[in-house]
């Protein structure tokens, strides 16, 4: 049975693409517990996170929400690709403030189906030294 | 001079789990002219999957990431610390670690950071690692992993 820590705001930009996939943003998840986990004070309570808890649904159902892009901490492959990302799915975050999509969660008949739905792919990063992403630079 | 900002990590801690505390870092470091330290209490971390993720930061060489053990819950620290065998053992002191094939209990990608008086395993599969670490200061640590301990970049990193 699950919890889960989502942020819910990005964090600041750095100017460069490359470090900024590698930063948690709206949507992504921080972190998946059993539920009755005991949050601090501090997690309760940053603006920025929101925590759900998701009557009925297995820890290792969510598991792939934590995924990042194949690759990813990996030096050499980093080195490759450089806008490989830190999560490569994320939750919808606007659907969380829908009173339905709430009570299903706290459902848990519904809450599974309903969680996984929320679940979205993280979009595409184009990687802006690569031709045809900026017309400025070729090669 | 920068402010070291100490948090503790483990249940009653600041944060209960390591994950929460790297994504409370401020997002650059030298900005915020701090050292974000993370104190985890003598207790494991584990289970499927990568474990703590520290990456994105905008560091430098006196404003970085620094995670270690609290004083007293390290495996340095343990009663037994000269008689102990070196290797990966969560009931000597703080420890983190992971399950699954092709993961890697701990991924530093941030620069300048440094980890130090913990021990970081990794008992899945296929190419699992410990830790996977470019530019980071390692010391005093047991990393242990069933395929490969210890995944360094070719930028390196110090272990000490």
């Amino acid at each position: 049975m699950a919890e889960l820590l989502i942020r819910t705001a990005d964090k600041p930009t750095s100017g460069s693409v490359y470090q900024d996939v590698q930063r948690l943003g709206a949507g992504d998840v921080v972190c998946i517990v059993e539920d009755g986990h005991q949050w601090s004070k501090k997690e309760r309570e940053n603006p920025d996170w929101q925590i759900v808890v998701l009557k009925g649904v297995p820890v290792a159902k969510l598991s792939a929400v934590l995924a990042p892009d194949p690759g990813f901490g990996d030096a050499e492959a980093m080195k490759v690709n450089r806008v490989l990302r830190r999560r490569a799915f994320k939750i919808d975050v606007a659907a969380l403030s829908n009173v339905r999509v709430r009570d299903d969660l706290a459902a848990p008949d519904k809450a599974e189906a309903t969680a996984i739905s929320l679940v979205l792919p993280a979009p595409a990063v184009r990687d802006p030294a690569i031709l045809g992403t900026d017309k400025r630079v070729i090669g | 001079m920068p402010t070291t900002v100490v948090n503790t990590i483990g249940t009653g801690g600041d944060y209960t789990l390591p994950q929460a505390w790297e994504d409370d870092c401020p997002a650059n470091l030298v900005t915020a002219d701090e050292i974000w330290r993370g104190e985890v209490l003598n207790q494991e971390f584990s289970g499927a999957g990568n474990r703590l993720t520290i990456s994105g930061q905008t560091t430098d060489e006196t404003r970085y990431v620094d995670l270690t053990a609290q004083a007293g819950a390290s495996f340095a620290d343990h009663a037994d610390k000269l008689t102990n065998p070196l290797r990966y053992n969560s009931a000597v002191g703080a420890a983190i670690t992971q399950s699954s094939s092709y993961a890697t209990a701990v991924i530093i990608t941030t620069p300048y950071t440094r980890i130090s008086r913990l021990q970081i395993g990794a008992t899945g599969g296929n190419q699992t690692a410990g830790l996977s670490t470019t530019d980071t200061i390692i010391d005093q640590c047991i990393v242990q992993g069933n395929d490969r301990p210890v995944r360094m970049g070719a930028t390196g990193g110090r272990v000490f």
